[in-house]
């Protein structure tokens, strides 16, 4: 992954409602650090966790490939396929800081998440995030 | 659907103790006496095979089903045993510890002003008033050794640890304070 994707990123508390289809739920008084989703992208590792109402849920984490402008999400403990079967294809692309992921094939679900809206470095304005 | 397979992995966590620990900057208290490098500041640990009970498992079973899921500690145990910071605004939903206890696993992990860490995760079994945690993949130490040895007690509530004896730090979040089943009154947290 390149170094400069390295790190968190985050969606808002909105996302984790629309992805948890009614299932998971921002606090009652949501603010953006208590309610968002997190990417940690590493230099051959990545993974997905949210904050909602229920805690922390570290829910999926695997390693990851990028060439050029395509990122490969594999080995996922979430998806629980062995590689190639649990391979998931995206382009990505970093506009104006924000991180957007296309996807080109999943076997797995990432996409609902990955795709969901562009990743920012940041859960408020100017706080740093990761 | 995200939360339907989430639900799968949740459960199949508990039943394998699979998963990796993406690591934070701050969990450095650990790593000084695991017997591990220094943590990186963005790069997560890479993902770990899951821990397969060996013969020298420690006795007894699985985690009471009154202990099973999510406990947490206030944010001021979080800047007091992480170093890490809670943001700006603390509230009891943005800034604190967590420990998940499954059935044959336990993880521990942290919000505040950098996000979501996930320092610390692996296997425990409980005979009577002791629980003894092992395979931690944070520690990076495999059973016999790296065995984290603790009685606990529920009392009003409230999940308190007391160490007997640790090769790794855990005992600097587990015995910090009581966990709580709640992030504030009332609010379900678990």
């Amino acid at each position: 992954v390149p170094s400069q994707l390295w790190g968190n990123w985050y969606l808002p508390g909105a996302a984790v409602v629309q992805v948890g289809e009614g299932t998971i739920h921002c606090p009652s008084n949501p603010t953006p650090t208590n309610c968002f989703f997190q990417l940690t992208l590493g230099g051959s590792t990545w993974s997905i966790s949210y904050l909602a109402l229920g805690g922390i849920d570290a829910t999926s984490q695997g390693n990851v490939v990028a060439n050029r402008n395509e990122m490969d999400f594999y080995n996922s403990s979430y998806c629980d396929f062995e590689m190639g079967g649990g391979l998931g294809r995206y382009t990505w692309r970093l506009t104006a800081g924000v991180l957007y992921f296309t996807l080109i094939s999943d076997t797995c679900s990432r996409a609902l998440v990955l795709t969901n809206r562009g990743w920012t470095r940041t859960l408020v304005a100017g706080q740093p995030g990761g | 659907m995200w939360h339907a397979a989430n639900r799968s992995i949740q459960s199949h966590t508990l039943r394998k103790g699979r998963g990796a620990a993406p690591l934070g900057i701050a969990f450095v208290f650990l790593a000084s006496s695991c017997g591990q490098s220094t943590p990186s500041a963005t790069l997560p640990l890479p993902a770990v095979p899951s821990s397969t009970p060996t013969a020298s498992l420690p006795p007894g079973g699985p985690v009471p089903e009154q202990l099973v899921g999510n406990w947490y500690l206030p944010g001021a145990s979080v800047t007091q045993v992480s170093g890490d910071r809670c943001p700006l605004d603390p509230t009891p939903t943005n800034c604190f510890f967590q420990l998940m206890l499954g059935g044959s696993t336990w993880s521990i992990s942290y919000v505040a002003l950098g996000g979501i860490q996930v320092p610390s995760q692996g296997n425990v079994v409980v005979n009577s008033n002791e629980m003894d945690f092992y395979n931690s993949v944070y520690c990076g130490i495999q059973l016999p050794a790296g065995l984290g040895r603790f009685t606990w007690r529920l009392t009003a509530g409230v999940l308190y640890f007391t160490l007997i004896s640790d090769t790794c730090t855990r005992a600097h979040v587990l015995t910090n304070s009581g966990w709580a089943r709640t992030l504030v009154a009332g609010q379900p947290g678990g």
